[in-house]
């Protein structure tokens, strides 16, 4: 009854309601989107850290973490493997070789982190062969051959592994970023040449491009038109457990890339088998267990189980390994929240200004339903009514905008790498958005609308409860 | 058929005679600069198109295993030394007292500045067993005739190199002039021998220019000032105890 009363008056003045509904709904499709892209940005990083280095839980050595060192395996490994793999909430599993080492190409050297994996892509925790960087790299099972290497395209571009050269397709992709026509003309000038360094190319666009449009452009065109010297030999060295250093030569046969230079720059993915035999270590040992769990939220739970079955070992979980994630996924819904209070808190000027209009202007009117016996407590509780209706309609319309507004960007995606792709990526973030919602976050937004409605409808409820009945029946409107 | 078998029979001789011919000019030239131990002083330029930087250092080295390097210059850098022994690599300095051992991420650092890695000062691959030599011509080098030889290679060797380009004096068996290729063929750096003078009964060119394709402005100088082979060390020279006597360590073999 007091429900349908307080929607008839919302639509009495019909503009203001919509101008404040429309207010409502504009702020909070911003809100829902812009936290969306957010929510998406983040995932998208967390997905590919578990994905590609940390998975949810890492079984080492107690020693092995402190110096790398080779002689620190986890002793049982394979056994140990095989007993995880039977428990019920493991999804995936898997035993790693890891060996610092150097890596050298002809042009230059530097420090690397050895990977042996086994070949088989199901066998895997980690899913690096998903962010392979084009159709020609390969992944370690697509190929017979045993002394394989699989590097990062950070890595690719410092041990000048990478090849530039632009052609129409390039010059027509730079057109769909929408970059300025002038730099596309001064950019058909070195169409067809072949830069083979990455050095050689970036000289050849200092030329050609102002210094303004070098700095904004270079990394962007230089990532558009690379491709990767695959099957050409990088030197791998390391040492053996006998503390000899061994070395080899590894043919490259993927790049892949997961957009976080620091990643990217380090790890590179070898046949575990082969490994093995370099390092001169027996066959199935294991220095990194890796796994993946069938609940992320219970990741610290499953950690307990598995530290009181082998108390020996070091287990830790991706909140350990790296803290950012315990922030970004616990404390995440309290930013979330703050931003939405602050855009609410905005809004709520609104609401009352409204609410409070609606009060005056129809005060002979509540004087009337008061003197013929409507209680205080109706009266109040349908001014709340008005205000929580006209916030929650204003809210559920900018939820569903912003919502589609998501659904469609995340899509679509949004390239940000015109603006800052070697920035971006250098902290490990991708440069293209796919924003991304969770019912979480509307669940979360709706009830902080609620909220907003009745906090402000408090002061102009109030005042509509002082009016005395018989001073407000007669005052003029 | 007999005079098919007999050109046949020829040229392989000829063949493997020239392969010979080939890698034994590339063997002597290579035991021009080799000893079973020597001692140098050098100095070494980086010059970079806004700074150059020299370092004047004194070198001792057994074999591959032992090697021992004192900076002399400059001030700020005197007294620090690098041992190497197999496949170790310390630091010493002097002014702070501290003994670093190099770790990989460390080996990958340009050695005083310079375009040479430490990782690369310990791997040099052997120019004589790691690759197949043949003669490709004959060139002059200031007034030098050179034999011109390729470099390819072997197959289960790990070199980073997809071809070497060496130009070997005829008179001398002295390289003046090495060219390095990746395995596309393109050219990496050069690397320029001159000044050849008599050091204590050898001829040698005692200066070194090695110029990066890339960033041709971006060279290294190293210039030897007295070079003595097949000196008498005595192994206790490649301790950590004699490298940490700094400029006091005893150079006179």
């Amino acid at each position: 009854m007091i429900l349908s009363i307080a929607w008839k008056n919302i639509w009495r003045n019909k503009i203001r309601s919509l101008i404040l509904i429309g207010t409502i709904a504009f702020a909070l499709a911003g809100a829902i989107f812009i936290l969306g892209i957010m929510e998406g940005w983040m995932k998208e990083r967390n997905i590919k850290i578990i994905e590609t280095e940390l998975t949810h839980i890492q079984i080492h050595n107690p020693d092995f973490v402190n110096n790398f060192n080779i002689k620190d395996t986890i002793t049982n490994g394979s056994q140990i493997l095989s007993q995880i793999k039977k428990l019920d909430f493991i999804v995936a599993t898997e035993g790693r070789l890891k060996a610092m080492g150097m890596v050298a190409s002809s042009y230059s050297s530097q420090g690397a982190i050895v990977v042996g994996i086994d070949p088989a892509r199901d066998a895997e925790a980690t899913k690096v062969y998903k962010y392979l960087a084009d159709s020609n790299s390969k992944w370690l099972d697509q190929v017979k051959r045993q002394n394989v290497v699989i590097i990062g395209l950070k890595m690719a571009k410092d041990l000048q592994m990478v090849n530039y050269i632009i052609t129409e397709t390039t010059l027509l992709k730079l057109r769909n970023l929408r970059l300025p026509k002038s730099l596309i003309t001064k950019l058909d000038t070195l169409k067809g040449k072949k830069f083979h360094t990455t050095t050689k190319f970036y000289n050849a666009l200092e030329q050609v491009l102002t210094e303004k449009e070098f700095d904004q452009y270079a990394d962007l065109i230089a990532n558009s038109c690379h491709s990767y010297k695959l099957g050409r030999k990088i030197i791998i060295r390391m040492q053996d457990i006998n503390g000899n250093v061994v070395e080899e030569a590894f043919r490259i046969i993927g790049v892949y890339d997961t957009d976080n230079d620091m990643f990217d720059g380090m790890y590179l993915f070898v046949k575990k088998s082969y490994l093995e035999k370099l390092l001169d270590v027996p066959p199935g040992t294991v220095n990194e267990i890796a796994i993946i769990t069938d609940n992320q939220k219970e990741i610290e739970h499953y950690k307990a189980i598995l530290k009181q079955k082998y108390p020996d070992l070091l287990i830790e979980s991706i909140f350990d390994m790296d803290p950012t994630m315990r922030v970004m996924t616990s404390l995440i819904w309290i930013y979330y929240a703050i931003f939405e209070a602050f855009i609410l808190f905005a809004l709520s000027f609104g609401i009352v200004n409204t609410m409070l209009m609606a009060v005056m202007e129809r005060t002979k009117e509540l004087g009337m339903l008061m003197a013929i016996g409507m209680n205080r407590r109706r009266i109040f509780s349908m001014i709340m009514n008005e205000s929580i209706l006209l916030t929650l309609t204003g809210g559920i319309i900018g939820i569903i905008i912003g919502y589609f507004l998501v659904l469609y960007t995340g899509h679509t995606g949004i390239n940000l790498s015109k603006y800052a792709q070697q920035g971006m990526e250098a902290l490990g973030y991708s440069a293209i958005i796919y924003p991304q919602t969770s019912p979480m976050l509307i669940f979360e937004t709706t009830i902080l609308v609620i909220i907003t409605g009745m906090l402000a409808a408090i002061y102009p409820a109030l005042k509509a409860l002082k009016l005395k009945p018989a001073q407000a029946l007669r005052t003029d409107v | 058929m007999k005079r098919a078998v007999t050109i046949l029979f020829a040229t392989l001789i000829l063949e493997v005679a020239f392969c010979q011919d080939a890698t034994d000019i590339v063997h002597r030239a290579y035991l021009k600069m080799e000893g079973q131990s020597q001692y140098a002083q050098m100095t070494m330029q980086v010059v970079r198109p806004k700074w150059t930087r020299t370092v004047r250092f004194k070198f001792a080295s057994k074999g591959t295993d032992y090697a021992l390097v004192l900076i002399t210059a400059p001030a700020k850098e005197q007294g620090q030394t690098f041992l190497m022994v197999k496949n170790q690599m310390w630091m010493y300095n002097p002014r702070v007292n501290s003994l670093i051992k190099l770790g990989p991420s460390m080996m990958s650092q340009g050695w005083m500045g310079s375009d040479y890695s430490n990782d690369e000062l310990m791997n040099e691959g052997s120019i004589v067993e790691d690759y197949s030599h043949s003669i490709i011509g004959s060139e002059q080098i200031g007034d030098r005739d050179c034999w011109k030889i390729e470099l390819t290679p072997n197959q289960d060797k790990n070199i980073v190199w997809g071809k070497q380009i060496l130009w070997i004096d005829k008179r001398d068996f002295l390289i003046l002039k090495a060219e390095l290729y990746d395995e596309d063929g393109y050219l990496v750096k050069t690397q320029l021998a001159s000044d050849i003078k008599n050091m204590h009964g050898r001829t040698i060119p005692t200066k070194f220019t090695i110029i990066p394709e890339e960033e041709p402005q971006n060279q290294t100088i190293i210039t030897i000032e007295d070079i003595k082979f097949d000196v008498n060390i005595p192994n206790s020279f490649f301790t950590i105890q004699n490298m940490r006597r700094g400029m006091n360590i005893n150079f006179n073999f």
